[in-house]
């Protein structure tokens, strides 16, 4: 029984009483009382640990080389344009051959830089670099993709 | 002071105090009208808004004709005697001539709600008990917002707000109810007599209204989020409901003249004091309840602090401060649960009144039988326990609570008088009830919800706005 009294009296006349005035539950045996007191701190501290827990995170910022890998890559890429040299073709109609003499004209002005690039040409380890870069992350998911499965064989064997 | 200075001093300290206690039940309304309009979408805002106003009509005016009656007529049908009317003996002696005194003061002709030197309370206590129903009709206005027609909530509230909570009260929170009497029952701040009977009476007819177009997928099945037009205001209004309830649950104190202490409705001692500090702590605790368990959802975190209230009503004033804390925390912590499970099993209850206030009332009106046993209320009547705790919560929750709200809502939906039409639905009931939007100034983005929106219902020119 949670109430201090047994009996109406006992209940109306609780200011002269053992429990001199209160009238709650449990008042006769505060020992219950002091544990709930310290289950509602307990629930407390809980409340102010899940307050740090905020349910709409930020979205994390990519870990993985694919951004930059994808960022070499091109760099690379605009690189190695510059570089190509379309095949000559033969042209037959006039417009063809104004166009032709346009980028002819225009290749002009990029020379320089493409001289420059030329004596610098060889293998260039940038683009091995964005390879690399692109091949790893892939590399390492295989990997974890890998061992799950293992670990999921081995589960479902025991 | 004269002796009869004295004794009138008294009597206006009684009047007083439950006439101000009903004043500020009055911000219940006004925190109901702020919530469910915020929970509203903005299409819906002045349909959803006018008929919660509409409620303060409904069951002020009913509660006067008969829901007054019906609570001092009530208390001892069917154990204890028949209802007590006009065609009861006048010259009954005993329990049912005390009784009878009750119900001829509460007449809507009779001479004490009227102007009355010679009787100070029977009116003041009328105006308590009125902002009471008002309150219980409001928790179903709520949950069946922007589908139901206006004249089925009308009937509905009738039903609910000057009747069947009525006849709970009158035997759960009535000194002469059976509860009381016969099992012990114990219900100080009415968690399953008003909050559980509303609760269970709204579940009923939500499962007849059916929920909003667009709330389900229409393949899968699965709920949507039909999210509140103007969430500030909803918690708002949740704040001033906490308000009012600071008032209603003193205006469950019982001092009148000639009084030593104050009592419950029971007869059993208690303090003003203890609401004070016990309201104030389940506030707290349920919002933290909620608030861990809903994962801060804003919207069930602050219906939190109403489920903590409901929690420990029943007990409020028996109970000690930590075990409050404890049950408010419990009670709001599953309520989101409930909420969701409700929302899984197809209903579409709008602002999770089941889960606030049904599932809470019945949890609020347990707890008494787990928490504190063993209270005496009276010579002759049992101690509080389980048992009738367990009886009085399942005849409000079931008998007076989800059967009358699902069978006169079955009645509404066969006759065709439940439900508004899907394309006044969509088309918004502030343009399909009143010509008008809540916010004319603004155009309103389409809210598909799932449904193709077309015009079902043509704009119509806004009064005193210059056509071209």
């Amino acid at each position: 029984m949670s109430s201090p009294f047994s009996t109406l009296e006992e209940f109306n006349s609780a200011i002269d009483g053992p429990t001199e005035g209160a009238i709650y539950t449990f008042a006769n045996s505060p020992v219950i009382n002091n544990i709930a007191l310290i289950v509602a701190a307990g629930i407390f501290i809980w409340f102010i640990a899940s307050t740090y827990r905020t349910p709409a995170e930020p979205s994390r910022a990519d870990k993985s080389m694919n951004n930059l890998s994808s960022f070499i890559v091109v760099g690379l890429l605009s690189l190695v344009a510059i570089n190509h040299r379309p095949p000559e073709q033969t042209s037959t109609t006039v417009a063809e051959r104004k166009g032709q003499d346009t980028l002819q004209h225009n290749s002009v002005k990029t020379n320089a830089l493409t001289k420059y690039l030329r004596s610098s040409s060889g293998p260039s380890p940038m683009g091995l670099l964005g390879m690399v870069g692109l091949g790893f992350p892939t590399f390492s998911r295989l990997r974890k993709q890998r061992k799950s499965r293992s670990l999921r064989r081995y589960r479902t064997r025991r | 002071m004269t002796p009869e200075s004295q004794e009138f001093l008294a009597t206006f300290v009684s009047e007083s105090y439950y006439y101000w206690a009903s004043v500020f039940m009055l911000l219940i309304h006004v925190g109901f009208l702020a919530y469910e309009g915020g929970a509203s979408r903005a299409k819906n805002v002045l349909a959803t808004m006018v008929k919660n106003l509409l409620t303060l009509s409904i069951v002020g005016l009913t509660f006067f004709f008969f829901g007054w009656w019906v609570y001092n007529a009530f208390p001892l049908f069917p154990l204890q005697g028949g209802i007590v009317g006009p065609w009861t003996d006048p010259n009954s002696e005993g329990v049912v001539g005390e009784v009878l005194g009750l119900v001829q003061a509460s007449y809507p002709w009779s001479p004490a709600l009227g102007p009355n030197v010679a009787d100070n309370l029977t009116g003041v206590f009328w105006f308590a008990f009125s902002l009471f129903a008002m309150t219980t009709a409001s928790i179903l206005s709520g949950a069946v917002i922007e589908r139901i027609k206006v004249g089925a909530y009308a009937i509905l509230a009738v039903v609910l707000g000057s009747f069947t909570w009525v006849v709970a009260a009158a035997w759960g929170w009535n000194p002469y109810g059976w509860f009381l009497t016969q099992f012990g029952y114990h219900d100080f701040g009415c968690s399953a007599v008003l909050h559980g009977v509303a609760g269970f009476f709204a579940l009923g007819v939500l499962i007849n209204l059916g929920p909003r177009i667009g709330k389900f997928d229409s393949t899968t099945g699965k709920p949507r989020a039909i999210l509140p037009h103007n969430l500030p205001l909803t918690m708002v209004g949740l704040m001033l409901i906490f308000v009012g309830f600071y008032a209603f649950l003193a205006a469950c104190v019982i001092f009148v003249p000639g009084q030593s202490v104050e009592i419950t409705i029971y007869g059993t001692p208690m303090t003003l004091a203890s609401i004070g500090v016990n309201t104030t702590l389940a506030l707290c605790s349920g919002i933290v309840g909620a608030y861990i368990s809903s994962k801060a959802d804003p919207f069930y975190t602050i219906s939190g602090g109403l489920a903590g209230i409901i929690s420990v009503g029943a007990g409020l004033d028996l109970y000690s401060p930590a075990i409050v804390i404890l049950i408010a925390f419990i009670g709001a912590y599953t309520m989101p649960f409930v909420g969701n499970a409700v929302e899984k099993a197809g209903i579409d209850d709008a602002v999770g009144a089941f889960a606030v206030h049904g599932y809470c009332g019945v949890i609020g009106a347990m707890a008494v039988g787990v928490m504190a046993t063993g209270y005496p209320q009276g010579d002759g009547i049992p101690l509080t326990g389980f048992i009738g705790q367990l009886v009085g919560t399942l005849v409000c929750t079931i008998i007076l609570g989800f059967i009358p709200g699902y069978g006169v809502s079955f009645v509404l939906k066969k006759l065709g008088m439940l439900r508004v039409s899907p394309e006044e639905e969509i088309g918004g009931l502030d343009l399909t009830e009143f010509g008008l939007e809540g916010y004319p100034e603004y155009p309103i983005l389409a809210e598909g919800n799932g449904v193709r929106q077309t015009p079902a219902i043509p704009v119509s020119p806004q009064p005193g706005m210059p056509t071209l």
